[in-house]
């Protein structure tokens, strides 16, 4: 078996850790909605104020919407941020990368 | 059938060939047919990805699913929002740091070429049959009620104008069709949300306690009822419906039309804005029509049924708020939008057939780039008929576990094996296919055994196995297959192949 040897910059394990951390946090999150959902369903119908319409279905459900495009935008923010660092230290390798 | 919607229609056809004719004529070599050049803008493949996320299902399909389960339908599109997020944390710029075409050129990267393209390319095409049979039959239902054309006509109609965009203009079409209706999609959506929020004088919880006065369930629609009959079938839905996205073809192939990995990273924060918003306003579509909906003879028949059935509720929620004009212009887009996702999935399989099992695995790369434009041409061509002849034999069945099971197929199989071979250096060949191809077959038996297929296509009164989807099994096999098979392949290697490598 052989293995090829990529040309370009090869992601960081830094950026793949982030990657990876973003990924964990939402997937807690969005299956402890769901578990709540599927185990403990008499808290979600519960208004999040008395006699309200909106209960916390919907309230963390909309949490859940939200967190997704939360972390979207601070994983792309952090992740520019770094590789503009990147740049400036190694302007080869991003002159490689573009290249490509 | 009303002019507006004939008018409305014939612009979209003709507004779509005029782009086909203009990307036809930029579309010279294989770069621009598979990936648009890779001069699409972070914006502009934000909407693309925004167009393939909410296909005609998510619209109607959620609508419809929320006006009859409250909360219940509702669960779809939390889910739905997760997916395109996992996207950019784990794959988007490194697929477009790594590949070139599909995500197969990133899987076959540092493994075997040959067997990876094949297995990536099975799997894409196994993908994208479901996901394609299943618009088109859909399609063709749908359209027979709004524009008042056979189903087979119809679904003619939608195979061959799709079968232009992607033969003549490639990806540019692709992307560019996606990307019109998109913005169709958008503004649509948010004068229909604008119009019920009006009715209730801008007050959310106002459409949520009439929703709950007037459906049968009551406040039972406020909140998830169904998980907690089946909790793990509840977890198994929410596992295939964040990571499905992350293993579909049609959705991968976006990230190489962008110019680098930056683009492709902020391609997804658009992406997720318009996806995100879409989805969060699917809840005042749904209730909003439980409420605006109920007792109009024009929408419910006397046998209290949605007349032409669930997937119209929008559709009647549109005539009733906004006359014929918005009934015109939202038939439209709903045509738009599924001859945007089914034009995507093509190229996706066309690329499958013409870049990794043509160009790459039977001529391994020997290739002149105007031979395979052609090959992935014919490709488009042969694929696009077989999808009109199956859509058409599907007319009147169920095809609702189609889409589960595409979305089930894909993050059992190509998102397992994309995800590892980009992460973990311990992956071998035999491993790969071994856990890919574990997913995949556990995936489709488990879904033909499980209630959707034994029970509703079948007609069997119970269900051999009760889990619906199958993720929560087939999703951890993958990985599971994946790790063990890859260690028993590197013990293998270092035991009984060293002498040979050394020779």
């Amino acid at each position: 078996m052989s293995r090829h040897t990529t040309s370009g910059p090869r992601s960081g394990d830094e950026g793949a850790a982030l990657g990876l951390l973003s990924t964990a946090v939402l997937a807690v999150v969005y299956l402890a909605f769901t578990s709540l959902g599927a185990f403990a369903p008499e808290l979600l119908a519960a208004p999040v104020r008395p006699g309200g319409a909106i209960t916390w279905a919907f309230a963390l459900g909309l949490g859940v919407i939200g967190l997704g495009f939360v972390l979207t935008v601070a994983y792309a923010l952090a992740a520019n941020r770094r590789e503009k660092a990147a740049e400036g230290g190694a302007a080869v390798i991003a002159a490689e990368g573009v290249a490509r | 059938m009303n002019t507006v919607a004939i008018t409305c229609f014939i612009a979209i056809v003709l507004l779509s060939l005029a782009i086909t004719w203009w990307a036809a004529r930029h579309t010279k070599g294989t770069s621009d047919f598979y990936a648009a050049g890779g001069n699409i803008t972070s914006l502009q493949n934000g909407l693309a990805l925004a167009g393939d996320a909410l296909s005609a299902g998510a619209f109607l399909g959620l609508t419809g699913l929320i006006f009859t389960s409250g909360f219940d339908g509702y669960i779809y599109a939390i889910g739905y929002s997760t997916g395109m997020p996992i996207v950019v944390f784990l794959l988007a710029e490194r697929l477009r740091r790594l590949g070139k075409f599909t995500f197969s050129d990133v899987v076959s990267l540092n493994l075997e070429e040959t067997p990876m393209r094949i297995f990536g390319a099975v799997a894409s095409l196994v993908v994208i049959a479901f996901y394609l049979i299943a618009q088109l039959a859909g399609a063709g239902a749908l359209i027979e009620l709004l524009f008042g054309i056979s189903f087979k006509a119809a679904v003619a109609l939608v195979g061959v104008l799709m079968i232009c965009y992607v033969m003549f203009g490639g990806m540019m079409a692709t992307t560019w069709v996606q990307i019109v209706k998109a913005c169709l999609m958008l503004v649509g959506g948010a004068v229909i949300a604008g119009l019920v929020l009006q009715r209730f004088g801008f007050d959310i919880s106002a459409i949520l306690k009439t929703a709950a006065q007037t459906h049968p369930k009551g406040a039972g629609v406020l909140a998830p009822a169904a998980a907690s009959h089946a909790p793990f079938s509840a977890l198994s839905l929410a596992l295939a419906l964040m990571f499905g996205t992350a293993g579909l073809p049609h959705i991968l192939m976006r990230f190489f039309t962008v110019p680098d990995a930056r683009a492709a990273r902020n391609s997804v924060v658009w992406g997720t804005a318009f996806i995100s918003t879409f989805y969060a306003a699917t809840a005042i579509f749904g209730f909003g029509a439980i409420v605006i909906l109920a007792g109009d003879p024009s929408a419910i028949g006397a046998d209290g049924k949605v007349l032409g059935g669930v997937n119209m509720v929008a559709i009647h929620l549109s005539r009733i708020l906004g006359g014929n004009v918005m009934l015109g212009l939202v038939s439209a887009v709903a045509f738009a939008t599924i001859l945007a996702v089914v034009a995507g999935l093509t190229l996706a399989g066309a690329s499958a057939v013409s870049h990794d099992l043509y160009a790459r695995v039977v001529l391994k790369g020997h290739v002149d780039d105007q031979r395979e434009l052609k090959i992935s041409r014919i490709a488009t061509v042969v694929l696009g008929l077989l999808a009109i002849a199956l859509g058409i034999a599907f007319e009147g069945q169920n095809v609702a576990y189609m889409i589960s099971l595409a979305f089930a197929i894909a993050c059992s199989s190509t998102f397992p094996v994309l995800l590892l071979s980009i992460y973990w250096r311990g992956l071998t060949t035999r491993g790969a296919i071994a856990g890919g191809s574990a997913g995949l077959l556990a995936a489709l038996v488990l879904t033909v055994l499980g209630p959707s297929m034994w029970v509703k296509v079948f007609g069997f009164a119970a269900p051999m196995v009760s889990l619906d989807p199958p993720t929560l099994i087939s999703m951890p096999l993958a990985f599971l297959t994946c790790w063990l098979v890859s260690r028993a392949d590197r013990q293998g290697l270092g035991a009984g192949r060293m002498p040979a490598a050394a020779a």
